[in-house]
Formats: C-alpha cells, structure tokens, sequence
C-alpha cells in the first residue's frame, strides 16, 4: 500500500515522505539556489543529486541510481526556466529490503529505484519547480508471462525478469517512456505486452493515487483560506 | 474550472484561437520550440476573459518556499555586503544575492550616499528581473521619485518568514481577516515583503539602550519589555495561522497573547 | 560559493533583548530541553525515528560478522557514521566534510564509542577470527540546531532497540549458524552506561571588556539551542554524562571566556536532565517489549513455570 506524506522537512523548499510496500524513502528539494563556480549552467538549471542508502555508507549502487535519477529529471524539468541556478535533490531510504541480501543474492535494487522515483515526484510538486509533465514509475516482475506490480522481495527472486518503467503523464494518458531499466530474460513480445499492461497501470496510478495526494497537499496548503 | 486543481501535464482549458490575446502568469510555461503553452505547477487553476473576448489570463495559484524574482514585486532583503557602487542584498537563504545601487535612493548622489550596514534590512522594489542575468533592486518610488515607502526597516521590529501564497494574502487582499484580529489586540506597524518575509513592529518595538528615555517624574513609566512580548507574540500568531482553520484563529491569538 | 546566511540585525536584537528579559523566542525556560518524539519501529530491530522540536533524525543499528582488529582478537568491532547531508539544511555540503560536521561527528563518537558504553567483549564469537561488526547509522532530516544532543540521544535509543541474532558454534569451532529472527529469540546488545550529551550555548549581553576582566558573570546560558539559537551563539559547551554521576566527555571549543565555577554548576545541573533522559530510553524500550511480548504471544513460548 501506497502513502504519502509532504512538506515534513522545514528546512527543505519541498520534502516527501513514501511507503511503497516495504521500501520507506524520504525526498528533499531545495531550488532553485545558488550554484558552486563550477556547478553553473549558464542558460540552465543545474541538478545536484545524492541518494544514500538504508544501511552504511554510499557506494557505486547509490552512484548508479543517481545516474538513472538525473537522467530522468533532467529531461522533465523545465530547466530553461532557471538559468546559472541550482537544484538540489536528496533521496535518502529509509526502510529498504537490503538486509535480505545477505542470505539471499537479489537484486532489490528496483523496488528502491521505483521508489525515489516517484517520491522525487511528490518532493518536486512540493517544491514548486517547474515540470514539463507528470511522471509515474512502477517496479514490475515477470515470471511465466504473468506480470506482478510492485513485487515483494521474493517475488522479485523468483521472477524471470524484473523492470522499471516510468512514464510522463500528459493530459491524463501515458505518453513517454522516460525510464526502461530491465534485469533478466525477456522475449521482445513479452516485453511490449509488459509495456502496454504498464501503461494502463501507471494511468490508474496517477488517477486514483497521484491526483489524491496532490489534491490533498495543495488543501493543506490552503487551509487558512477555507 | 478556475479554481479546480491541475498538475503538470494535465489540460489547460484555454481558447486556443488566435485572434484571443493570452496573457500567462506563475505556473504556466511557454516551450519556446512548439509554442505550446504548458501548466507546470500543482495548483487552482484561474483562468479571467477579458468582457470583450479579445484577452485572456491564466496563471496558476500554488504555494511554494523559494521566492524568484520578478519584476515590480515589494521585497524585504538583508544587506550582506557591498559590492563597487552597489550593496548585495540577500532575499533569502541560499538564494542567489541581488544588487541595490547606491544611486537608487531617493536624492542619492556621489557624495550623499545611503548609510546602510550589514544585517541591516530593507523594503524595496525589483527593478530589473532577467533571470539570466542578476536581479536588481530600488529603494526609490519611480513615479514620484521619492521614497515612497521604501528604504530602511528600523531595527526596532521584528523580521520573520512566511510561505509565498500567505505573504501574497497579508500583501494583496485588502480584506485579510488575520491583520483585523491582530489588530484587536495591539497597535501594530508592518512591512510585507513578497518573498515571504514580514517586517513588524507593535507599539515601538524594542528600545535599544541609546534610544531609551529616562522616565520623568511623575509620569507613568512604558514597560519596554511589554511592546517586545507583543511583537514575538504578533509574529508568533501569524506563523501559526498558515496551518490553521479560519476558526481556530481566535483561540490561537488568545494563547499567543495570554500573558501581556 | 560557500552557502552562508546572514541573519539581519532585526532577528538578533530582538532575541539579546529577549534574553536580557528572561524570555526565549520559543517560550522555554533557559534551562528547558525540547521534548523528544520518539518512535521505534516495529517490524525491525535497530531502527528509530526521532523529532526533537523540529530538529528530525532517522538512526539505524545494524550487525554483520566480520574479522576483529589483530591486535585486539576478543573486541567486536563498532562504528558510528554520522554524515549530513545537504537535506538536513542548504548549507551542509554534500561533497565536503565541514569543520562543523566533522565536529559534530567527533563529540559524537567520543560519546559512545570512546567511552566504552558498548560491551566489545560481548560481541566476540571466535577469538581471533569472527566477531560482530556494529554500525549506527544516523541520517539527519532537518536541521532546527543541536545535532550533537539529537545525535548521542537517538544512538543510544536505537542501541538499546537493537536485537542481534542469535548463533549456535558448531563443528568445534569451525562454522557458526546465525540463526533467522523467526526461529530463535534475536539477543539485545549488552550496553555498559547510557551516555547523554547536553550542549550550552552562551550570550554575553555586556560588553566584551567585561567578559573578558571576569569581573561580572552576567553571560547567559541556554540549554538546547535551536536554529537561530545556535547562529547567534558566541560560544558552546558540550557536557556528556551519565546515570552514574561519571563525566564522559567536555567539551569547549573556543567562544567566549566562562569562569570555572559556571562551569561546575553546569554540570550539576545537568544530572537532572541526563536522569529523565536515560528513564525515558529506559521507559520506551519497555513498553515497546511489553507490546511485542503481548502482540506475539510470546508468553506461549516461554519454557518455565510462574512461581
């Protein structure tokens, strides 16, 4: 089960809190600030990631999911808007299923990069940057043809293959793929059948999850209005 | 439709004709490449048609932290530093700092220049907002060419932050109830800044050593300390309220001015 | 550019003078430490949420089985990470270490690791060659000041929150089983004193002539400062003790001259405070336990009759 709560850190320009089956992860934004010398673009923003893991000190996994992280924001923020500027992003896990890896060799790696994904989110709306779109990730695992969203850790072992996939939410409807990042064997029909099936999930996602949660943030926002 | 919640990607419900004048405020974006016009903010949407059909506005109505400076808006910044002719001032944390020339005070000339120290904070108005370039600030009301306004907050009231859409309400809507109530309770003077920052001073504030005046006899003597409690309580009380239901804001002030 | 903030003349006027009245900006008494929210975790051992005012932070103890020190083959090993990123506030740096962080860190670890207050010894397995490994991890959140007292606060609640797994040595000594939480009871660690660090910050609303001739001791002390606190302070001082009366660790660095005897009465005053804060450590583990025995049933496993 999804939750999501926002604007908990005050030292933050926007924060989000998500818990996404077992994976607990707690995203900052601050931006757009003033850039280091040799961070700034001069007709863009530039981005600033870090993510830092569950348990002990960053390593070349946390570099890897910065990498896919910025790849993917820096396409769906509107940087032109904010030139010579800075944005920073935080991502630290909270509660993820890494202490399984000690006894049992599985990747879990994609349920934690679906869930900075999509906290990320929730932290920039927080924020107030500007986006070009929305954006919905989902973790999937496939065995034997049949697709799980949002896999357990087990599931995720004994999966054939697993994925992540995120789209840009244009007018209600998937539009883009801004992310594919797949582990194991897959046969190319599958996979457009795994895509397709994802399209209609990650819709239902942004209508019935995302739009509530937004919804709810910009009440808080405004509840001296009321 | 104006007022209903829109997220970024979602429709915007415009007249794309175009022959209509469209004029896009906070939260809408122009992509220079396919001319299309984007909402890129979480927000109520408002949406205002000129009577005539020939104009129209949309903008987005969204809180946020980090105040960007635009042109026209009435800011309080920080002096940091000087910089040649100019002083650096701060409009908030870790924002990028803004210049305010020396010459843009009212009767300002080579020789007769402004006298302002670091820490010390001002109301002024963003003159040149580019944002490739630096922000720019005057402390001169440009119609009339005097002070209007602008220039030094005395260091007798209290500074503290609020969110973007709040300082907007205490700015711009001349109905806001929370300055009415503040009121019922003390004589207050304030300063609102649109990038969330509220300068404000009830009775004389505080009365820093040099100022003080020593009582004559026979008159009642001003508690110093009482306009200082009022103050903290008065910032204490706005603070509060952006989290608060318009009828939780009576007990609130209660309990921030309980015992003066 | 280095991310600094000036805080206006304004904001820290109206707190000297606060001060001079008796008053804190938040309303607490000078000697009056926020109140901890604190919320262990049920599902794992080791992890804990703490808000102390707003200043929040997530600790995380964790155990592996690794080689001890060649030079010390009965001790188990224990470290304590305590970097902070760029989340807690814009102007803790990522990619560089401030002396401030590093600060922090360092008082930290004096605290608990220096100080003996984990048993080393209890976490041996195999002399010489397998021994627990023990890291906290601790992640600030937000900062509203006084990482340090947060900081020592949290590791010692997660410390005492933490269960190992149990382990059965077989083979004569050649494989060890680390048993899974579901088929044996996880061993809590065994925990020497409770170390509390308390953190003063004072203000001299004089001049500096007379603070410096020591001829009045009008300087004013606030325990727990917040954010604004801390950026207006001219001077901290960090006093870590424990239940027993034992001075742990001092620590002063720099900021203005304070005489000897405030110095004492510090400290003494401070016994009240470390004796609430280490009941509370002590009042929360239990009834967290008290819960978990009545959630899990676990009267039903107990061997052994009630006298």
């Amino acid at each position: 089960m999804t939750s999501v709560n926002t604007s908990l850190l005050q030292k933050s320009d926007g924060s989000a809190e998500l818990l996404l089956g077992s994976t607990k992860v707690i995203a900052s934004v601050t931006g757009p600030i003033e850039p280091k010398a040799r961070q700034e673009l001069p007709n863009q923003a530039s981005l600033e990631i870090l993510i830092r893991p569950a348990v002990g000190l960053a390593t070349t996994r946390e570099k890897l999911l910065e990498d896919k992280l910025r790849s993917l924001l820096q396409s769906i923020i509107v940087r032109f808007k904010y030139p010579r500027q800075l944005i920073q992003v935080v991502v630290q896990f909270l509660i993820s299923d890494s202490k399984r890896t000690e006894t049992d060799l599985v990747d879990y790696t994609s349920n934690d990069l679906n869930a900075a994904i999509n906290c990320c989110y929730y932290a920039l709306i927080d924020a107030g940057i500007a986006l070009k779109a929305s954006f919905v990730s989902l973790s999937i695992a496939v065995k034997n043809g049949n697709l799980t969203v949002n896999p357990t850790v087990y599931e995720l072992a004994q999966s054939d293959s697993h994925h992540v996939i995120c789209f840009n939410i244009e007018k209600g409807k998937a539009n883009k793929i801004l992310l594919l990042e797949s582990q194991g064997d897959i046969k190319e029909d599958e996979l457009f059948a795994m895509i397709s099936k994802a399209v209609e999930e990650a819709e239902k996602v942004h209508h019935e999850q995302q739009r509530k949660f937004v919804k709810e943030k910009v009440e808080n926002d405004y509840v001296w209005k009321q | 439709m104006s007022g209903d919640l829109i997220i970024p990607g979602d429709f915007l419900p415009i007249d794309t004709d175009s022959s209509i004048k469209t004029t896009i405020g906070p939260g809408i974006y122009k992509n220079p490449q396919t001319q299309s016009i984007l909402p890129t903010n979480a927000g109520l949407i408002n949406i205002q048609k000129s009577k005539a059909g020939t104009n129209q506005l949309v903008y987005i109505e969204s809180n946020s932290k980090r105040y960007t400076p635009q042109t026209n808006d009435f800011v309080i910044g920080i002096v940091t530093g000087v910089i040649g002719e100019s002083y650096k001032v701060q409009l908030q944390d870790f924002s990028p700092a803004v210049l305010l020339s020396m010459m843009a005070f009212p009767n300002a000339t080579k020789k007769n220049r402004p006298n302002l120290k670091i820490g010390q904070a001002v109301y002024a108005r963003v003159s040149e907002a580019i944002p490739e370039i630096e922000t720019e600030l005057e402390c001169i009301d440009p119609t009339t060419g005097k002070e209007g306004g602008f220039g030094l907050l005395d260091e007798s009231g209290y500074i503290f932050e609020v969110n973007l859409n709040f300082a907007r309400e205490l700015l711009f809507n001349a109905n806001s109830i929370f300055l009415e109530k503040l009121a019922s309770k003390c004589k207050f003077e304030i300063a609102v800044g649109i990038n969330g920052k509220v300068w404000i001073k009830c009775g004389e504030g505080i009365k820093i050593e040099k100022d003080r005046v020593v009582p004559e006899e026979g008159k009642p003597v001003r508690d110093n300390t009482r306009d200082l409690k009022s103050t903290l309580a008065a910032a204490g009380f706005l603070v509060k309220c952006q989290k608060l239901r318009v009828d939780q804001i009576d007990a609130e002030l209660q309990k921030q001015f309980k015992n003066i | 550019m280095s991310r600094n903030t000036e805080i206006s003349t304004n904001e820290r006027t109206y707190f000297i003078e606060a001060l001079k009245c008796g008053l804190r900006l938040d309303s607490r008494r000078f000697d009056e430490i926020r109140e901890p929210q604190i919320s262990l975790s049920k599902t794992e051992f080791g992890y804990v949420e703490l808000d102390w005012g707003l200043t929040k932070l997530a600790v995380r103890v964790s155990a592996q089985i690794g080689k001890p020190y060649e030079d010390r083959p009965f001790e188990g090993l224990f470290q304590i990470n305590c970097e902070i990123s760029s989340m807690a506030w814009a102007h803790f740096d990522n990619s560089k270490n401030s002396n401030e962080e590093i600060l922090i860190a360092r008082i930290i670890e004096k605290a608990i690791r220096r100080s003996n207050s984990l048993d080393l010894e209890a976490l041996c397995i195999i002399a010489g060659e397998k021994v627990w490994n023990i890291t906290v991890d601790l992640n600030f959140l937000n900062f509203d000041g006084n990482f340090v007292d947060v900081g020592c606060f949290g590791a010692m609640l997660a410390l005492h929150h933490f269960k190992k797994p149990d382990i059965s040595i077989v083979n004569g000594g050649e494989d060890i089983i680390v048993h899974d939480i579901d088929e044996r009871q996880p061993v809590p660690l065994s925990i020497l004193h409770v170390p509390i660090c308390l953190t003063y910050s004072f203000y001299n609303p004089g001049n500096k002539e007379s603070n410096l001739k020591g001829e009045d001791d009008d300087e004013i002390y606030l325990l727990d400062a917040n954010l604004i606190e801390e950026q207006v302070r001219e001077g901290s001082i960090v006093v870590t003790l424990n239940k027993n009366r034992e001075l742990i660790q001092l620590s002063k660095n720099g900021g203005i001259p304070i005489s000897a005897n405030v110095l004492l009465d510090l400290s003494f005053k401070s016994m009240k405070i470390v004796d609430e804060l280490t009941e509370l450590i002590k009042k929360v583990i239990s009834k967290h336990e008290k819960e978990r025995y009545e959630e899990l049933n676990l009267k039903m496993l107990e061997v052994g009759a009630d006298r």
